[in-house]
């Protein structure tokens, strides 16, 4: 298990090392701030366009953090650095499990923070946000564990700019799939309660419950085909 | 097979057939707890219809600032559009609001079909005001659409009041415009009709129905004038000395006043002869000249000052109240 950890802190410190994401996350919180001034410009409707950019940037920053892994496996490949890992003691499902981890927390610590600057924002402007739409922020930050798990499976076998874009569209279409009625391995629409949350329906506690449980078990679902594929791949 | 794929196979297994179950409770809750997400586009564009709503919001408004003049094709124009940001987000007041009232000069069909819309929406299906807006364009057209059948759009437009009316937070004054138009339908039916008495007649009938009803949201258990607020009973009482000038040989307005006199007004005095409220100590009525029924004096011999109310004359002390009975609700 420590193989695991090091493994996911290894990612956790190499991504929020980068300068950049704080960057980003700032400029993401600023974008958050201006709707406020759009007050005219949506005649009195500047507290919908608020949440709904806070609630598409928070899903972007989480996409495009999932996303960063589609570069990193491949290059870890490609450069060698896995194939040392891999000849340590280490199993090829543990190195995969250590890179959703670490993945998932770094999503979930950046979408988090973009959460806590809109809130922060949105108490300024509107007062203190409703539960919903707290809720509706955590399902958000939740959707990041089967994101990861979907640019995890086609970064074990694809080269870093197939992974991506497949996986970006993967995550783009996975939204669509509750047409499927439920029988998909992943569905992200669970987790976009935006519009629900900003005309504040109930939204449950259980509801989220139930919802980080699907989001773990995607994750597994997909960790065994991801760890099936990579275990047959000549490294 | 190893022994680790097999794992994996029923690892997988179980976790997918978890999963489905759970993804399946999950839409089960989320179409329970809004019912317009089944109304939301199909379009794939993850989870950004109701910020893409926004957008096309914006640009809405800007084509509608362009507008010089409401006609034929930009209406229908303002109306697909005004559709396409619904499909996005049906739950968005505003773009029925708006949309509808720049419609409704030229294209009322369309403005009220996308109020329709927005009543069958779980945010706005309470909305008193879409069903305001709705009767307003139909009872407008009755004005400057020639062409339109009257009667039927008086009828359309009485419809979307009453439903109005239901609704919570409605406004009162929209009890006035429900009565003038029910008043206008049986001038319409029948021409010989007297409009301000048909309205009395309405009036009648309208407060004796909120009375006994709870929808309206009244508990007033049958009295009448419980269930009517200060202003309605102003409005009501011009209207009876209109009749009392205007249609003095009416004898159904005659008669629905007398009623409404007795029911609705029986707290305050009115002259017999002109319908206008007098006060305490009046002797004459300030409006006819005709004598008046005087009230609230002293009964003392020695006093006979106005006074104020309460059990006892402010001016000489004497019991002037034996305790009225009131009615017991």
């Amino acid at each position: 298990m420590d193989e695991v950890f090091a493994i996911a802190s290894s990612l956790w410190k190499r991504l929020l090392g980068v300068k950049v994401v704080y960057f980003l996350t700032a400029c993401a919180i600023t974008l958050i701030a201006i709707t406020n001034l759009y007050d005219v410009l949506m005649i009195g409707e500047n507290r919908a366009l608020m949440v709904d950019t806070g609630m598409m940037l928070v899903t972007a920053a989480a996409m495009l953090t999932v996303i960063s892994l589609a570069f990193d496996i491949p290059k870890e490949l490609q450069s060698g650095v896995a194939s040392v890992l891999l000849a340590k003691p280490l199993g090829r499902t543990h190195y995969l499990i250590g890179k959703l981890m670490g993945i998932s927390w770094v999503g979930i610590f950046i979408t988090g923070l973009i959460s806590i600057g809109f809130m922060v924002i949105y108490s300024i402007s509107h007062g203190a946000p409703s539960q919903n739409l707290v809720k509706a922020l955590v399902l958000i930050c939740l959707s990041v564990v089967p994101m990861a798990s979907v640019v995890l499976l086609f970064s074990s076998f694809l080269n870093e700019a197939v992974a991506a874009t497949i996986s970006t569209v993967a995550i783009w279409m996975g939204y669509m799939l509750f047409t499927l009625k439920g029988f998909t391995l992943y569905d992200l629409s669970i987790f976009n309660m935006g519009a629900e949350a900003f005309y504040d329906y109930e939204i449950s506690t259980f509801f989220v419950v139930k919802a980080a449980f699907s989001a773990v078990l995607t994750g597994i679902s997909f960790l065994c085909i991801t760890s099936f594929i990579f275990n047959k791949r000549d490294l | 097979m190893s022994k680790s794929n097999i794992i994996k196979i029923l690892i997988f297994i179980l976790a997918v057939g978890l999963n489905v179950k759970t993804i399946q409770s999950l839409h089960t809750e989320q179409a329970e707890i809004s019912k317009d997400r089944a109304q939301i586009s199909k379009l794939p564009m993850a989870s950004f219809h109701k910020f893409w709503a926004d957008v096309k919001w914006m640009l809405y408004i800007q084509y509608m600032g362009s507008i010089d003049l409401t006609t034929e094709k930009n209406s229908k124009d303002l109306y697909e559009e005004a559709k396409s940001i619904l499909a996005l987000d049906p739950g968005f007041y505003k773009v029925y609001e708006i949309s509808a009232l720049m419609l409704s000069a030229k294209t009322p069909d369309y403005a009220v079909d996308l109020l329709n819309k927005g009543q069958n929406t779980q945010q706005n299906k309470d909305d008193w005001r879409l069903y305001q807006l709705a009767g307003n364009i139909r009872h407008q057209e009755t004005f400057f659409n020639k062409k339109a059948n009257r009667l039927e759009k008086i009828q359309e437009a009485i419809g979307y009041y009453r439903e109005a009316l239901k609704k919570p937070g409605v406004m009162p004054v929209l009890e006035k415009t429900y009565i003038k138009i029910k008043a206008q339908e049986k001038y319409e039916q029948d021409r010989n009709t007297n409009i301000l008495v048909a309205e009395l007649q309405e009036w009648d009938k309208y407060i004796n129905e909120k009375s006994l009803s709870p929808e309206y949201g009244m508990e007033a258990e049958g009295d009448m004038m419980l269930s009517v607020d200060e202003d309605t009973k102003s409005n009501i009482l011009a209207l009876i000395q209109r009749i009392k000038k205007e249609a003095i040989e009416d004898l159904t307005g005659k008669a629905t006043s007398q009623k409404l006199l007795k029911s609705i007004f029986r707290d305050i005095k009115v002259c017999n002869s002109c319908y206008v409220q007098y006060k305490a100590g009046e002797k004459f009525c300030t409006s006819c000249s005709n004598p008046v029924k005087v009230f609230g004096i002293c009964p003392s011999a020695q006093c006979g000052q106005v006074h104020r109310g309460g059990k006892f004359c402010q001016h000489c002390g004497t019991l002037v109240k034996k305790g009225n009975p009131r009615k017991k609700r």
